[in-house]
């Protein structure tokens, strides 16, 4: 159907893009200790970019035979839509990350039952009230984009990702810790490592202790690096910086952070949850530095963004800002988004860098945090899973704080240390491979 | 259609099965700034099929439908290779089987609706915005309708063909200086009338200044205060403070907190009344028949301040020997319905709003929203500003905080229930499960809380 759609679609337009996004996917879930549900999904969608009288219309449909309506429905909106900055990708070579796995392919039905049942038994113990949740997902992914201007690729990809998590209610106070493992190869095989994270942070979330209000230093966990990035991207997205709201828009060269930070955007690292070939409008992946020993490199842009930076395109491209959000399908305009999102690690293990805190904060999970506004740079949030550290030993959970952290100033100013141990984690904004962090003057206000 | 359906159905070998397909148009226009950042008209068509044997649940959902016989024994089969492990039983609270047709009947219906005057009204809208102020260096106007037909049938004999019009748009000015950015805006929504959107020139154009004169805006210090929320503020407070907590799929395989959570627990004082209800027409929560055709109800969740229900789907309210609520919710036919809300309200109490400032020494009377996350016990919502209240009196205007709460202490400490109710509809709506954006509502009066945790500088 994607060669029918083109074919029409050139008549009618000057130039055109289409996109065929193929999906199936299987999760198998425990809920509360019991297995609990099976799930299917198989999607079919198309989706048009049309260009004509120097404007862009886009629509799509996961209707079958709506060759029709898709054309007509571009011609509808052609009048109203963007201006048409940039051209549709040519033919050109795109690096191909390894993002297959028969492993995955091989993995049935009864083989995900049984690693996502092996994760409750292995933590039912926990706790004589504890509710175990477990699920293991499979995806297999195939897009195909050409355009007019000669360019025709598809790739396939297979994702996999486990997850587990306890709850455990103890009259009004609750705790839930989870951790989970996702890649575009079989991840299986950090299964320990997923089981042993999740007791720590159980085991550490028994007991509650007070914490102060004031500044204190936090030892971000991989999961909440993914909250700090969240912050950090909004200002590196090329759209931003176009629209002159970002404040590094002038700062390509300068020292933003300090000089052991390292973060780049990559698309084409082998097995990443976000590699791929290219991105949802033909533009080969690739490494983009972002920040290198604290200087400020550069943005990501999409080919409209990049247009109109009057920058290359740096293959961010994607259709809604990340693949598990429910609108980052084909139904979803291509936009400005990070792909796997790398920070780069450090000299001493995590392990070492707890034990050496005298006074300090472990944050896991952070709740609200991409509700205030990214572009101050103000990260905060209430601390959802968080724990006190007293002479380089967790004592206890903190609850009812919240915490809030300047991140242009406390990435410059105080950044105390970065693990050489690095996590590949995921949320439904982005997906990321990132260190823990020690930072310094770190607010907090408790209750 | 009917027929060939649930004859599909008539399966001996699961306890329960059911089919939802749906045929969905929607409009999304993005404005940004200058410039137009995206206007499409998409069709989303398919459908899913659930299937239950012995405790175990299967979901199938496609996009094609031409081998729906296919996808009916692939659910069945999944349930089957789940229910035979667990040996459980099919629990689903008891409903009438129901065989309806339900058409809306829209004030202005989304497909009446030229895409030029759509425009027109959004670039408007945008226009006045660009031009409240010259700080305002962008903005961010984001409208999205949608018309779907939905066909329900199970293997109970419910045939329930439904129609659902959606409609919502958020309109933010963004103001810029000398590296600080802030921004203000103003929603709306509906789910039976398209001209809700008009009429809003001169509140983009207040919102405009606003955003432009909190960019010398303090932020308050981090500490506890007395907070008033406006009732925007409040609708997304409940939402999070109250209303996830409710939804019976927390509590259904945990029998420690159906214990924490039993009814008649006294969660407020005695001026406080919690309820969510599909049932008022026109607003984005409204709801005839949930997703797995069970017709929506006004549900009380507080009662004079004591827990009297909670937001089933026939599988948890069947577990807990409770009532069906007609809560299960989907946001398309990709997704399984789960308990969801649908218009969360605080029930209208007698103070007046200017009264809860009088006896304030030190507080802050927070004014709408940038959104709420909860984890069940602590919540967090985001103000979009707020002003300081000195000895009784509002002084300076704030950046807005973001403030945090705990379910079992933060509601007891309301103790003012305004007479403003508001139900304000906005684009967007609530996420759990992966399942984002579903249409919701939050209905609420001014309420003064005592004690919150603001983080601010």
């Amino acid at each position: 159907m994607i060669e029918k759609i083109l074919d029409k679609a050139k008549k009618e337009f000057d130039s055109v893009e289409v996109a065929e996004l193929k999906r199936t996917d299987t999760t198998v879930g425990f809920q509360a200790n019991v297995l609990k549900s099976m799930k299917t999904t198989e999607r079919l969608g198309y989706a048009l970019r049309a260009v004509k009288d120097g404007k862009i219309a886009f629509t799509s449909s996961s209707k079958p035979d709506d060759v029709d309506g898709i054309i007509e429905r571009a011609k509808v909106t052609l009048k109203y839509s963007p201006t048409a900055e940039m051209e549709f990708a040519k033919s050109e070579n795109y690096p191909k990350p390894v993002i297959t796995d028969p492993k995955i392919k091989q993995l049935d039905a009864a083989s995900m039952i049984k690693m996502s049942g092996d994760a409750v038994d292995s933590l039912c113990d926990l706790h004589k009230n504890v509710k175990i949740m477990s699920g293991v997902s499979t995806d297999n992914v195939t897009m195909r984009i050409m355009t007019s201007n000669g360019f025709d690729g598809s790739y396939e990809k297979d994702d996999m990702s486990v997850g587990a998590g306890a709850i455990l209610t103890d009259g009004d106070n609750f705790l839930q810790v989870g951790h989970g493992l996702i890649g575009s190869s079989y991840v299986g095989g950090g299964f320990n490592d997923l089981i042993s994270t999740v007791r720590k942070y159980f085991t550490w979330g028994l007991k509650n202790v007070p914490i102060e209000s004031g500044k204190h230093q936090v030892l971000f966990a991989p999961d909440a690096v993914n909250d700090i990035l969240g912050i950090i991207q909004a200002s590196v997205n090329g759209t931003s910086v176009f629209k002159k709201v970002s404040p590094f828009g002038d700062k390509v060269g300068q020292q933003v952070m300090d000089s052991r930070v390292s973060i780049f955007d990559d698309s084409t690292v082998d097995g990443l949850p976000s590699s791929m070939p290219f991105d949802d409008e033909g533009t080969p992946s690739q490494r983009t530095p972002i920040v290198e020993n604290g200087v400020l490199k550069g943005f990501i842009a999409d080919r409209t963004v990049a247009k109109k930076l009057g920058i290359t395109p740096t293959g961010n491209g994607f259709r809604a800002s990340g693949k598990f959000s429910s609108t980052s399908e084909i139904e979803a305009p291509v936009s400005t988004a990070t792909s796997n999102m790398i920070i780069e690690p450090g000299k001493k293990n995590s392990d070492d860098i707890l034990a050496g805190i005298k006074n300090g904060v472990l944050v896991v999970a952070l709740m609200g945090s991409m509700m205030g506004n990214p572009l101050t740079g103000t990260l905060a949030g209430n601390i959802g899973l968080g724990f006190v550290i007293k002479d380089g030993q967790v004592t206890g959970r903190i609850k009812n704080a919240m915490l809030s952290v300047n991140l242009f100033e406390v990435l410059k100013d105080s950044v105390v240390d970065i693990s050489s141990d690095t996590y590949v984690t995921s949320s439904w904004a982005r997906d990321i491979n990132v260190p823990y962090m020690l930072l310094d003057n770190c607010v907090v206000a408790a209750k | 259609m009917k027929s060939q359906l649930l004859s599909l159905l008539k399966r001996d070998d699961c306890d329960y099965i059911e089919i939802r397909l749906e045929d969905t148009i929607h409009t999304q226009i993005k404005l940004s700034g200058k410039d137009i950042e995206n206007v499409a008209e998409n069709c989303a068509y398919g459908g899913n099929v659930r299937a239950l044997y012995k405790g175990g649940w299967s979901f199938v959902s496609f996009d094609t439908l031409s081998d729906i016989e296919a996808k009916v024994d692939m659910a069945v089969a999944q349930a089957r290779e789940i229910g035979n492990r667990i040996s459980a039983k099919s629990q689903l609270a008891k409903v009438d089987p129901i065989v309806d047709t339900y058409k809306i009947e829209p004030i202005t219906d989304v497909r009446d609706v030229p895409l030029t005057k759509k425009m027109d009204t959004l670039l408007n809208y945008n226009e006045i915005m660009m031009t409240a102020s010259p700080d305002i260096k962008s903005t961010n106007v984001f409208y999205k309708d949608a018309w779907i037909k939905q066909i329900f049938a199970n293997s109970e004999g419910t045939y329930i063909e439904q129609e659902k019009m959606d409609m919502g748009c958020n309109m933010y000015a963004i103001a810029s200086k000398g590296g600080r950015t802030e921004y203000f805006g103003t929603s709306v929504g509906s789910s039976n009338d398209w001209s809700k959107i008009l009429g809003f020139e001169k509140a983009v154009e207040e919102k405009a200044k606003i955003a432009a004169g909190l960019l010398t805006a303090d932020k308050p210090k981090s500490g506890n205060y007395t907070v008033i929320l406006n009732p925007k503020l409040a609708g997304t407070f409940i939402h999070e403070a109250f209303g996830h907590l409710s939804e019976g799929d927390n509590v259904y395989e945990n029998p420690e907190l159906a214990q924490v959570m039993s009814m008649g627990r006294e969660f407020g004082r005695p001026l406080l009344n919690v309820y969510d209800t599909g049932l008022d027409l026109g607003v984005r929560g409204f709801l005839k028949y949930d997703d797995e055709g069970v017709p929506t109800e006004k549900t009380y969740l507080i009662r004079e301040g004591k827990l009297v229900g909670r937001l089933h789907s026939r599988e948890t309210a069947g577990k807990m020997g409770e009532r069906p609520t007609g809560s299960a919710r989907a946001i398309n036919y990709k997704f399984p319905p789960i308990p969801r809300m649908r218009n969360t309200c605080i029930q209208v109490g007698n103070t007046d709003p200017e009264e809860m400032i009088a006896d304030v020494k030190n507080g802050l009377l927070c004014v709408d929203v940038f959104g709420g996350q909860t984890n069940g016990e602590m919540f967090t919502f985001k103000s979009g500003m707020a002003w300081k209240i000195e000895n009784g009196k509002k002084t300076e205007m704030l950046a807005g905080p973001l403030l945090q709460g705990n379910v079992f202490s933060t509601l007891k400490n309301i103790d003012m229930v305004g007479t403003d109710y508001e139900d304000p509809d906005a684009a967007g709506g609530c996420g759990k499960g992966g399942q984002m954006p579903l249409p919701t509502t939050h209905g609420s009066p001014s309420v003064r809380i005592h004690d919150v945790v603001v983080s601010g500088k």
